[in-house]
């Protein structure tokens, strides 16, 4: 019902107000960093933000900035309020945004070694009002970033650096479990939307095989009409609020020995490691599709923009045999394998983008070193709790949707060590038993990331 | 009972994997002749059963028109906290529950944003919640028959 009106009308959005990190990828290499700041003096915090805004990338010009480099500016609900923005606009934001991320603990499984009483300060904490992020292609390009960055600082004392996570693509080019990450985006309705896979067939723009159905802006921007047909609530005043979204920062250590050993306690030889590692996450190491290369790895599958995501499960696969239906890229994006049921995934999609944090774990090493070293994994779109919290709760942290009982995503499912993993084979499934947590939160916020126009019109609020 | 129970962020009581929901509508004067005219068997009833069927954390629910016809309860048991799918319900079955419910006071309709405000306002929890299987959902019952039905076929063969 929703798509025949959407399809009558595309609707055009206002890329130029658009912050560039939500509907742009990155270059590859890349170097980043999230800065958290706390605002002591509003007076002061608008200044600063004044200043940030003309160096904050929007979704036209985000790859024509000097070097490549860009920032994006997020705020927390307690920094909207250190802004001094009015009480009503306050109130106009939805609950789950304003309670934050650690309140929302239990619905998130954040329970454990991942409760927020256990998470780094100030995560989770009502002093992070500002967050930062910083990307560039290189050192050099970093470095010019940063002293922009630091010019906005200068002569505020009413504003403070509390935090930073350097974060950047590893040497690998690979996430810190050995997997080449983020093939799968949504196609949005008029964003060109660049995943990696757009990136390697020479283009930033354009559809290719397997992204899925286009799905509505207002799925991802404020403003615009979503997948049920009308405009997602939005704080007000309406210029606040337009082309603004929600975030769902998470800092996630990735407890890598003890997922080697977990594979290798269960497996008899490196290939059949390799094979466990695969139907865990769903795809390959190089980010070859299992539905696509259930035996073995087929990197120059991977390499192919045009073949790399381009499968289904409802006639390809209905029963997991090549891509477990408990994996987990079969979970966070089910595609067409609920097409019997009445959830419509198009309701829960994520756009996500995950960053390397800490120094890799030298390869086949299987003793913890103590380092810190994990994910930044941000989610965006604008529902909090109809995207990223569905997608916590009922698919990574519940397998009840795919007749999985209390079974969680093996990789980023909050387990206990008393959890199942079922690897569906004929004629026998097997069933890996005590799955630890491998990745622990340590950390997270609920923030808001304005259109241009919006942190200019609270940079200039005068109160 | 009510102390093996555990609330959830809406109203309702939970035992186990599954809550309880149990809301009460004023129905407009002189509606609940069309509301009964709704539930009369044929294809209409067949396809809103079928999406029923199809929701996947649904055990029963129940429609009962009391008080001279002037109320209308539903009352229901899910596994899972029921709000996750509302915009589910919404997008692929507006029908099943706008056809009953535009028939009762105040109703905004189901793709109204503040639908689940309305949901809590009429819906009143239990004093106590006891089920049989607290640890089975629907999903396991239904796998289970299936098994089941597949082990006796598996042992009539091999008789």
């Amino acid at each position: 019902m929703a798509d025949s009106a959407g399809q009558a009308e595309e609707q055009v959005l206002e890329l130029d107000d658009i912050q560039g990190t939500l509907l742009r990828q990155r270059p590859t290499p890349f170097t980043g960093a999230y800065f958290l700041l706390r605002i002591d003096d509003p007076g002061g915090g608008r200044q600063m933000l004044a200043r940030l805004v003309p160096h904050v990338a929007s979704a036209t010009q985000w790859w024509d900035p000097p070097n490549r480099a860009w920032l994006s500016v997020a705020l927390s609900y307690s920094g909207l309020r250190a802004l001094g923005v009015p009480q009503e606009s306050l109130d106009s934001f939805p609950d789950a945004f304003r309670e934050g991320m650690a309140a929302r603990a239990g619905r998130l499984g954040d329970t454990g070694d991942s409760s927020p009483e256990r998470w780094d300060a100030p995560l989770g904490s009502a002093d992070v009002h500002v967050a930062v992020s910083l990307f560039a292609p290189d050192a050099a390009a970093m470095e010019s970033l940063l002293a922009t960055a630091r010019e906005t600082l200068r002569d505020l004392p009413g504003v403070s650096v509390i935090y930073r996570l350097d974060a950047s693509a590893l040497p690998t080019k690979r996430t810190h479990l050995g997997f080449v990450d983020g093939i799968g985006e949504p196609d949005i309705e008029g964003s060109g939307v660049a995943s990696i896979a757009q990136r390697m067939s020479g283009g930033d723009y354009g559809y290719l095989p397997g992204f899925g159905p286009t799905i509505k802006a207002g799925e991802f921007v404020l403003g615009y009409t979503n997948e049920l047909g009308r405009l997602t609530p939005m704080p007000q005043p309406d210029v606040l609020g337009r082309n603004g979204t929600y975030v769902a920062f998470r800092k996630l250590h990735l407890r890598v020995a003890e997922y080697r050993r977990y594979l290798k306690d269960n497996a008899a030889s490196p290939e059949e490691e390799e094979l466990l590692a695969a139907k865990m996450v769903g795809r390959w190491p190089s980010g070859a599709p299992l539905v696509l290369a259930p035996e073995h790895d087929d990197p120059d599958l991977a390499t192919d923009p045009h073949r790399v995501n381009d499968f289904t499960y409802h006639v390809q696969d209905p029963a997991g045999q090549r891509c477990p239906l408990g994996s987990h890229i079969r979970r966070m994006n089910p595609r067409d394998a609920l097409t019997d049921t009445l959830v419509d995934v198009k309701l829960h999609r994520a756009l996500r983008r995950g960053t390397p944090y800490g120094p890799m774990l030298p390869e086949g090493e299987l003793e913890d070193d103590g380092a810190e070293r994990g994910i930044v994994f941000i989610f965006m779109g604008t529902e909090l709790v109809r995207q990223f919290e569905f997608l916590k709760s009922q698919w990574a942290n519940d397998g009840d949707f795919v007749g999985l009982g209390d079974e969680k995503d093996p990789i980023v499912g909050s387990n206990d060590g008393t959890g199942t993993f079922t690897i569906p084979k004929r004629p026998v499934r097997r069933r890996l038993q005590q799955l630890p947590r491998f990745a622990v939160t340590k950390g997270g916020e609920y923030l808001f990331l304005p259109g241009i126009r919006a942190l200019k019109w609270i940079a200039e609020r005068d109160t | 009972m009510a102390t093996n129970t555990q609330t959830p962020s809406r109203p309702g009581l939970r035992q186990g994997k599954t809550n309880e929901f149990t809301l009460f509508f004023n129905v407009k004067p002189g509606h609940a002749q069309q509301i009964r005219d709704l539930f009369k068997e044929g294809p209409e009833y067949e396809r809103r059963r079928d999406a029923a069927g199809r929701i996947g954390t649904l055990h029963d629910a129940r429609w009962v028109l009391f008080d001279n016809d002037t109320r209308l309860l539903f009352a229901s048991n899910f596994d899972g906290d029921w709000d996750q799918y509302i915009d589910d319900f919404g997008a692929i079955v507006p029908d099943l529950f706008d056809g009953v419910l535009q028939h009762t006071e105040d109703y905004p309709g189901i793709n109204d944003p503040s639908i689940k405000d309305f949901v809590v306002a009429h819906q009143a929890t239990a004093c106590s919640y006891f089920r049989g299987a607290p640890e089975a959902t629907i999903t396991d019952i239904q796998k289970a028959l299936r098994v089941n039905k597949a082990l006796q076929q598996l042992l009539d063969a091999a008789s």
